[in-house]
């Protein structure tokens, strides 16, 4: 066989070597290889060494609550989860659970934009509205009041000349001005 | 030709592979986490009873400190039993667990979770070692030796890079194979062979003067 040392898969082969991942027949042979060749006896040696040292870290036993404590979390996790899944579960099986939360933020996302449509039509309606005459509001503003001045009995008298008495309360002058005029 | 090795079976603990073992384990593996996609708590129980102590184990080495480590752990069991119903046995069910448990080991060393963790360095050297020589009673003087030995060890595998450090760590002790590695670490293999071999150069070098006292050691006891 080719000396491992000498090939660029040299360590790959020592590695597989004494970490046991050699089949029967390559480990028989690299042993006899081994056994003739200094330099890979010498390779051999030193990481057998540093994994021999690796060895001696042992690690620390595990909690004996361990599995407890990992029961008690899927548990509360269950129970946090417990109603939606209850919801869903006698309707849908699990697999089509994602597309229907996707179906449901496409629904919401939908209904979002069909309700905020009007309120844009009328914010364009009022945006493209003409702009009020001031002036125009405080005459017809006037003019309700005289009205209320007035009374019904005022308009039925609406073309007859206005009285002494009348022009003596002030409220025909008042009537003369806006229809005649004067 | 060549120096003579030492023993009539020169490497016997190496070599040989039991690819059927390795194969059924695998088999055994997915199937339970069928049944548990399937709502069987029992097979959830197995998984976790097979695969506790490796997790744990790897954690604890990547961070040092056992707290975190099962901390981390609790979360890889709870984050597969969460993806229960989306398992699909495309990949080995060991790869997919290491890929979650290293995704949170270098998210907790990346993060300085390790430094936030009350325990230091130097306080699970005292825990561990006592708890691992106590049936054999060691004397005074041999249990300074052996915590003197495992502070090395630890301060060796800590200094490696992270990466480097998570492939050893599946290597030597989880034994993963090269193509596992790849997929936890989500590189190409010949990029996991790279980072091992330099990882295990520098071991090399940092432990080395430890095992030339090793072999020492052994001859002195085998002379014994």
């Amino acid at each position: 066989m080719h000396c491992p040392s000498q090939s660029d898969h040299g360590t790959e082969m020592i590695l597989d070597y004494l970490g046991g991942r050699l089949g029967r027949a390559a480990a028989s042979r690299m042993e006899r290889h081994f056994e003739e060749c200094a330099a890979c006896q010498e390779a051999v040696r030193s990481q057998q060494a540093v994994w021999e040292v690796l060895d001696d870290w042992k690690p620390e036993p595990v909690s004996a609550d361990f599995d407890n404590r990992l029961y008690q979390r899927i548990e509360a996790e269950g129970g946090r989860r417990g109603w939606w899944n209850a919801l869903w579960a006698p309707v849908l099986p699990f697999s089509l659970r994602p597309v229907l939360a996707v179906a449901a933020v496409c629904l919401i996302l939908a209904a979002g934009f069909l309700l905020r449509t009007p309120d844009e039509a009328v914010l364009n309606t009022v945006s493209t509205a003409e702009p009020v005459d001031i002036d125009e509001i405080e005459r017809a503003v006037e003019d309700l009041d005289m009205l209320y001045l007035m009374g019904p009995a005022q308009y039925e008298e609406d073309a007859a000349e206005p009285g002494p008495e009348e022009e003596a309360n002030g409220v025909v002058s008042v009537w003369l001005g806006r229809k005649r005029c004067v | 030709m060549g120096a003579e090795v030492t023993g009539p079976q020169p490497f016997p603990k190496y070599g040989v592979r039991e690819d059927m073992a390795a194969g059924a384990t695998l088999e055994r593996d997915a199937e339970l986490m069928l049944r548990v996609r399937e709502g069987d708590a029992e097979s959830f129980a197995l998984l976790l009873e097979r695969h506790r102590g490796p997790v744990v184990h790897f954690l604890y080495r990547m961070l040092q400190n056992q707290a975190v480590a099962e901390e981390l752990a609790q979360e890889v069991f709870l984050r597969v039993y969460r993806s229960r119903s989306t398992y699909e046995p495309a990949a080995k069910f060991t790869t997919w667990l290491f890929r979650i448990a290293t995704h949170l080991a270098l998210n907790g060393l990346r993060d300085g979770r390790k430094e936030k963790g009350h325990q230091s360095l130097g306080t699970d050297q005292e825990k561990g070692p006592v708890l691992e020589v106590a049936d054999r009673a060691p004397s005074i003087e041999q249990r300074l030796v052996l915590d003197a030995r495992l502070n090395e060890v630890r301060i060796a595998i800590q200094e490696l890079p992270d990466k480097q450090r998570a492939a050893v760590l599946m290597h030597k002790y989880e034994e993963l194979d090269y193509s596992q590695i790849a997929a936890v670490i989500g590189c190409s293999e010949s990029a996991v062979k790279s980072l091992l071999f330099r990882a295990y150069e520098k071991l090399r070098e940092s432990l080395g003067h430890m095992a030339s006292a090793n072999a020492t050691r052994g001859g002195r006891a085998n002379r014994g």
